[in-house]
Order: structure tokens, then C-alpha cells, then sequence
């Protein structure tokens, strides 16, 4: 029945958005507790609320009520100019960009580009979603 | 012994209180009418586990409220 699958789908997401909130609500009054016990009070209730969001998610891809995007290749060159844009001049912005030793560009752009290239050469599967 | 509790903290508990026994009832009536199986059981547990923080809340105010009396 579509009006049994659209409403399941809204429920999910209904509670997905709201295991967030809840999160981020219980971070915040961890944050602000002075009282140590109040403080991890919350820190788990925080901590439980990730959990949930999680299994919910993983429940929502599983059955196709939410499809993920991946990026493209353009996303990615176009994150990757602001980047060298951004840290240009800034004290440690090549080990940022490549890792330890090595060029900006070099390891971390090799890997990126060849993940996004590979995926962004092969057909689109089913529900939009790039195949590699 | 529980240490006393500030206003923030008690405001914080209080509305979690408040929170957590809204997201258990509509949990538990949504449970009951989804008919997927793993989001029914999903929604069930959220339910109880609401129910758990609710009782936990109301621990903490409990203690937080008798150290403020005496």
C-alpha cells in the first residue's frame, strides 16, 4: 500500500530528525552541567541518542527510505580548489592537504580523485545512487 | 551523596522530563500502527528507552529536590 510505505518512511524520518535534536539538546546540557553526575547524565543520554540515530539511519537505507548522495567528481575538485584556496599562505597547509610528508595534492588527492573518478565513470545503480 | 544542583541543571532535567515522556507515548503509538516489523520493533524499544531516561530524570530531580529541602 504507497500510503502504508510513504507514512512508514515519515514516521523514520520523524524520528531520525528527532533522535538529532536530542542529541544535540543533551550535549549542550552536558556542556552547561556543573554537577558531575548531572553531567553524565546527560552525556549518556546524549551517547544513546547517537546510538538510536544510527540504527534508525542504517534501517532507513536498508530499506531505501533514504539514499545517501555520494559526491562527484566535480564536488570534490571544486571542495578541493577551495581548499587549496583557503590554506594557501597558512603555516602547515601542505601536511594538512597530503599528510605527513607528503605534497599538497599528492597522497589524500590521489585517493579522493581515484575513489570519485572510478565512481564517477560507472553507470548510476538503482535509486540514483553511483555504483563503483 | 549528590551534590545540589543549579537552577540551569534543574531547568535542563525538568524539560528532559517533559521530552522524554512525549517521545515515549508517540513512540509507543507509532509502534502500533507501522506495519514494517524491524521499524515497529525500533519504534518499541526507542519507547522503552525514553521510559528509562524518564525514570533516571526524575532520579536525579528526586535526589537533587531532598538535598535542597534538608
Amino acid at each position: 500500500m504507497a500510503n502504508g510505505v510513504i507514512s512508514e518512511a515519515s514516521i523514520a524520518y520523524k524520528c531520525s530528525a528527532s533522535l538529532k535534536h536530542e542529541a544535540i539538546s543533551a550535549a549542550i546540557a552536558a556542556c552547561e552541567a556543573v554537577n558531575p553526575q548531572v553531567r553524565q547524565l546527560f552525556l549518556q543520554a546524549c551517547q544513546e541518542a547517537i546510538q538510536a540515530q544510527g540504527q534508525i539511519a542504517d534501517l532507513m537505507v536498508q530499506k531505501g527510505w533514504y539514499v545517501p548522495l555520494q559526491a562527484t567528481a566535480a564536488n570534490m575538485d571544486n571542495f578541493m580548489q577551495n581548499l587549496q584556496q583557503w590554506t594557501a599562505g597558512a603555516p602547515g597547509a601542505h601536511i594538512a592537504l597530503g599528510g605527513v610528508g607528503a605534497q599538497a595534492g599528492g597522497q589524500f588527492g590521489a585517493q579522493v580523485g581515484g575513489q570519485v573518478g572510478a565512481q564517477a565513470g560507472a553507470p548510476a545503480g538503482p535509486q540514483g545512487r553511483v555504483q563503483a | 551523596m549528590m551534590q545540589q544542583m543549579t537552577a540551569a541543571e534543574a531547568l535542563w532535567v525538568n524539560e528532559s522530563i517533559r521530552k522524554a515522556v512525549s517521545a515515549a507515548q508517540s513512540a509507543a503509538v507509532e509502534s502500533g500502527m507501522v506495519q514494517d516489523p524491524q521499524l515497529r520493533q525500533f519504534l518499541q524499544s526507542e519507547s522503552q528507552r525514553h521510559s528509562r531516561n524518564l525514570q533516571r530524570f526524575q532520579g536525579t530531580m528526586g535526589v537533587a529536590s531532598q538535598g535542597v529541602r534538608q
